[in-house]
């Protein structure tokens, strides 16, 4: 599985959407996305690519793009 | 009581913070020592093979956030968890209000406060992994009831026994439990600096006419990590020997 693929998975398995609708999706657009489901996706984000985020790119992911943004960027995860 | 559970102590090097260390370990756990300087590492570290405690020095500075990143990395990487974390870390300046420096608030609230903020934001990650996670703030007893020359510190003890409350009802439900100590008068290197003539009268405030020792501290600190207080959270233990401010 690519970082795309796993990348994508976790959002599908933490706001139990199918993965097809991960791809432009924004915070608080759905119910599961919520400060709480934040927090869960940050988790699973973490324990994937072995990292620990610093809390204002925490708060700056606030979509699937922009996730990707700010691993690839900060984090050096290649998509 | 505390085998194999995984602890970090900030301000491990001596006092209070070193005495929560030692306690922990002789009660089977594995203890991250965070200080601020590696000459200590030797003097600190340790391992019991038959109980298979430790204590693991690790470079914290509560000030400096990739110094806590780091520490936070070397404990997922370890142990995937924290079981228990102890903010005690905290530094202490007298100053009456009028000569009270701006330096001076600076540097405690960014120990005290801001630092202790810092380390809980980011181990509460690792915390939310364990199934018998336990935060313990070192306040003071002063938190609540002030004392001359102690505006800079009782202050931020406020916000510490605040915060402690705040972070309890943030993660009850996740089975997190946050407590605080408030320590009188405790024989610690801090605490020494105060001259005879205020030692006595110091003295003279205790019911039970003593300062304490860092471990009777420590206990409480063993007791609110401990399963032996599963249904206590929010709450802030003054261990004080009967003070009268």
């Amino acid at each position: 599985m690519n970082n795309l693929e796993k990348y994508t998975e976790i959002f599908a398995k933490t706001f139990d959407i199918a993965a097809e609708d991960a791809k432009g999706l924004k915070y608080q657009e759905i119910q599961a996305w919520d400060s709480v489901g934040h927090m869960g996706l940050i988790a699973e984000i973490e324990d994937a690519f072995d990292i620990m985020m610093d809390t204002d790119d925490i708060i700056d992911l606030n979509s699937f793009e922009k996730g990707m943004e700010i691993l690839s960027e900060k984090y050096d995860i290649e998509f | 009581m505390l085998k194999g559970r995984v602890a970090l102590v900030s301000g491990a090097s001596r006092g209070i913070g070193r005495a929560i260390v030692e306690r922990f370990y002789s009660e089977g756990a594995i203890v991250y020592a965070g200080v601020r300087n590696k000459d200590i590492f030797k003097e600190i570290e340790r391992y019991d093979s038959e109980s298979e405690a430790r204590i693991i020095p690790i470079i914290l500075d509560v000030c400096d956030k990739e110094s806590i990143k780091q520490c936070m990395m070397d404990i997922k990487k370890n142990h995937g968890r924290l079981d228990i974390l102890v903010n005690n870390a905290g530094t202490l300046y007298v100053e009456r209000l009028e000569m009270a420096r701006d330096s001076s608030m600076q540097q405690i609230y960014e120990t005290n406060v801001f630092g202790l903020f810092h380390v809980t934001q980011m181990a509460v990650r690792l915390l939310k992994k364990s199934m018998f996670a336990s935060i313990i703030n070192i306040s003071s007893v002063l938190w609540d009831k002030g004392d001359i020359g102690q505006t800079l510190y009782a202050s931020s003890k406020a916000a510490v026994t605040s915060m402690t409350k705040t972070w309890a009802k943030e993660y009850v439900h996740m089975g997190l439990r946050v407590n605080a100590i408030a320590p009188g008068n405790t024989d610690t290197d801090m605490y020494r600096r105060i001259s005879d003539k205020e030692y006595k009268e110091e003295l003279s405030r205790i019911g039970m006419g003593r300062i304490a020792d860092p471990d009777e501290i420590a206990k409480v600190a063993l007791f609110l990590a401990s399963d032996m207080s599963s249904y206590i959270t929010g709450e802030t233990i003054a261990v004080d020997g009967g003070l009268i401010l």
